[in-house]
């Protein structure tokens, strides 16, 4: 009975052990990510007309996650890509085909992450893995496709539409086999 | 559970989650096929390979969907943790198996009287989530609440939040040594370990008195019937004592629990902080119960806040056993009961109220069982408030209350309810001297 006994207390005092959960990083930092990295990319990418509104939907979309801002930031930073003639020397290009992405992902993590939580390292490590599995054959497919573009010309219609029909077809072959698995 | 040191608790429970498509898949699509087909309708390869990355991402989070038929596992063990210093804590460890397709888990974990915990883990990395809070109070503890959402690749799928799955402990309230224990003005029972005023068996040696038909012939005394008988057919016989036992009933007003933070008084506040008024009550009851089955006498119990909240009173260390159980899960009631007739107690028992006093009904009931005739003791488990942090119509409030609740004090010694203020502190005697006094001022023999 002793042994299994509440102690006796005058005053009691609560010293509360944390959680263990191996290294592990304040969830602010993915939204501060998402901020830090949205804000290089509107600075490098957009004109100085659109540049306010990328800031806004930068600011929005750390502060506010669930709406739709972040992609609407993509679509500007996607969009922006018309201003400038695609070119093999262009590094602002391969910079933007990454960030996309990684905006993509941190938008999407930030959706699930309370500012107050705490995020393993081990989840940040697969998200990275997937980001760089993904990054390293877009990357070397646009490098492909802007050496095989004739020079100077910046319009190849054939290959982008052959290039749009080859991702739909990828999306949909997953799509479909999604769906075969589920049934 | 009961608590024991060294037992484990364990809880497990198996979900089946109802997945959902996030917001970022459908619109990491929307986004895509937009700049392609901007970027087709523009003949711009540039254009059209932005869109790649999202597309193949959201294809796939599509390729790598969670089964629909699949379920997730979560373990909660609890273990009980002895320091050298007297005090312990709990332990706990969450385990989750997550179903094939998940990448993260936010598993929210909120420990008794801590803040929430928010976790965003690997789900091939949940194992072992551990932490742990000292024990602080007694009776039936919520260790730590748990819930969890799972979500798919990419963040493109998301399960519906689980149930919260509650942890809980039951710890018994702490022993305190009594030497003395006030019993009822009247002994009842004919046996016992109590010397009753009654002659009988069993007893100390009362008197010698001249035989009367009726007696034992083993209790003549022959030598004093030698020395005292007149005539020849003179005897005497040694009288005893009978022996008797006496009837305790506890009653917990266990309606509210009050904690020695006065700023957490408030309705509103979430629980209470620090030492309660049920710690003092369980402890109280329990070590009553203890001292007096210790002793041979019979204990009964009544919770205040619950209806059928009676144990008859009994004796022996099953009964025991089973008062301190219930002692152990005495917890506050959301059902206000309001009584016209005091609980009916067994005739010539003492009645030991165990009370905050801060409200009309134990005072009340106090007073009709006093009326009816029992002895009753009213033990005031309100812990010494603390004042810290307290605003000053905090302080208003409280010296109203404290001062209502010193009326209702005197009105009960008014009427021959004696006091026992069970914490002990230093502008009063110990405790033990007051049981003694208390013991001393009832001694009246059956």
């Amino acid at each position: 009975m002793s042994e299994s006994s509440a102690p006796m207390h005058r005053s009691i005092h609560v010293r509360l052990s944390e959680p263990t959960i191996g290294p592990y990083l304040p969830s602010a930092a993915v939204h501060l990510s998402f901020l830090a990295l949205a804000t290089t990319l509107c600075l490098m990418s957009l004109p100085s007309l659109w540049l306010g509104v990328g800031l806004l939907l930068a600011v929005l979309g750390t502060f506010l996650p669930h709406r739709v801002s972040p992609w609407w930031l993509l679509l500007l930073l996607g969009l922006s890509q018309l201003g400038r003639e695609p070119s093999m020397t262009d590094w602002r290009f391969f910079v933007l085909l990454a960030g996309i992405h990684l905006l993509h992902l941190l938008a999407s993590a930030a959706t699930m992450m309370p500012w107050r939580a705490r995020t393993q390292v081990a989840a940040l490590v697969r998200m990275v893995r997937g980001f760089a599995m993904l990054q390293v054959p877009v990357q070397s497919i646009a490098v492909g496709i802007l050496l095989l573009r004739p020079g100077g010309g910046g319009t190849i219609a054939g290959l982008s539409v052959v290039a749009a029909v080859s991702v739909s077809t990828v999306a949909a072959i997953l799509a479909l086999r999604a769906r075969h698995e589920r049934a | 559970m009961k608590d024991g040191a060294g037992t484990v608790t364990s809880i497990a429970e198996v979900q089946r989650p109802a997945w959902r498509a996030s917001t970022a898949l459908q619109l990491a699509v929307a986004v895509g096929l937009v700049i392609a087909t901007v970027g087709t309708l523009a003949s711009r390869v540039d254009i059209v390979l932005l869109a790649l990355p999202l597309l193949l991402s959201a294809a796939i989070s599509l390729d790598q969907r969670p089964a629909e038929d699949s379920s997730s596992r979560l373990q909660i063990d609890v273990a009980r943790r002895a320091h050298a210093d007297g005090t312990s804590e709990f332990a706990y460890d969450v385990a989750l198996e997550a179903p094939p397709g998940t990448a993260f888990v936010h598993l929210r974990l909120a420990p008794q009287g801590a803040p929430v915990f928010d976790l965003i883990l690997a789900a091939h990395h949940i194992d072992s989530v551990a932490g742990g809070l000292p024990v602080v109070h007694s009776g039936r503890q919520r260790v730590v609440d748990v819930s969890y959402r799972l979500i798919g690749v990419n963040g493109a799928w998301i399960s519906a939040p689980s149930p919260i799955v509650v942890a809980e402990r039951v710890v018994d309230p702490a022993l305190a040594p009594i030497a003395s224990i006030p019993l009822p003005h009247r002994l009842s029972g004919l046996t016992g370990t109590h010397a009753s005023s009654r002659p009988g068996d069993g007893g100390e040696f009362r008197d010698l008195h001249p035989y009367a038909p009726g007696d034992r012939l083993r209790r003549i005394d022959w030598k004093s019937t030698a020395r005292r008988s007149q005539g020849l057919g003179d005897l005497y016989v040694r009288r005893t004592d009978a022996t008797a036992d006496a009837t305790l009933v506890l009653v917990i007003d266990g309606r509210d629990e009050i904690g020695e933070r006065v700023e957490q008084w408030s309705a509103d506040a979430d629980g209470a902080a620090g030492l309660t008024s049920l710690d003092v009550a369980r402890e109280a009851a329990a070590s009553l119960a203890a001292a007096a089955i210790g002793g041979g006498d019979r204990v009964g119990l009544f919770d205040l806040a619950v209806h059928d909240g009676l144990v008859p009173a009994g004796c022996g260390k099953r009964h025991l056993d089973r008062l301190l159980r219930r002692i152990a899960v005495v917890g506050p009631s959301s059902i206000r009961l309001s009584r016209r007739r005091a609980p009916i107690v067994p005739a010539g028992s003492i009645v030991y109220l165990l009370s905050t006093f801060l409200d009309d009904e134990g005072t009340s009931m106090a007073l009709l069982w006093r009326a009816s005739g029992h002895r009753v003791i009213a033990v005031d488990i309100l812990p010494a408030p603390m004042m810290e942090g307290s605003a000053p119509a905090t302080r208003v409030a409280h010296r109203l209350l404290m001062a209502e609740r010193r009326q209702r004090i005197a009105l009960l010694q008014s009427n021959g309810i004696e006091l026992l203020r069970w914490q002990e502190d230093a502008s009063q005697p110990s405790r033990a001297v007051m049981l003694r006094t208390l013991a001393r001022a009832g001694r009246r023999r059956a």
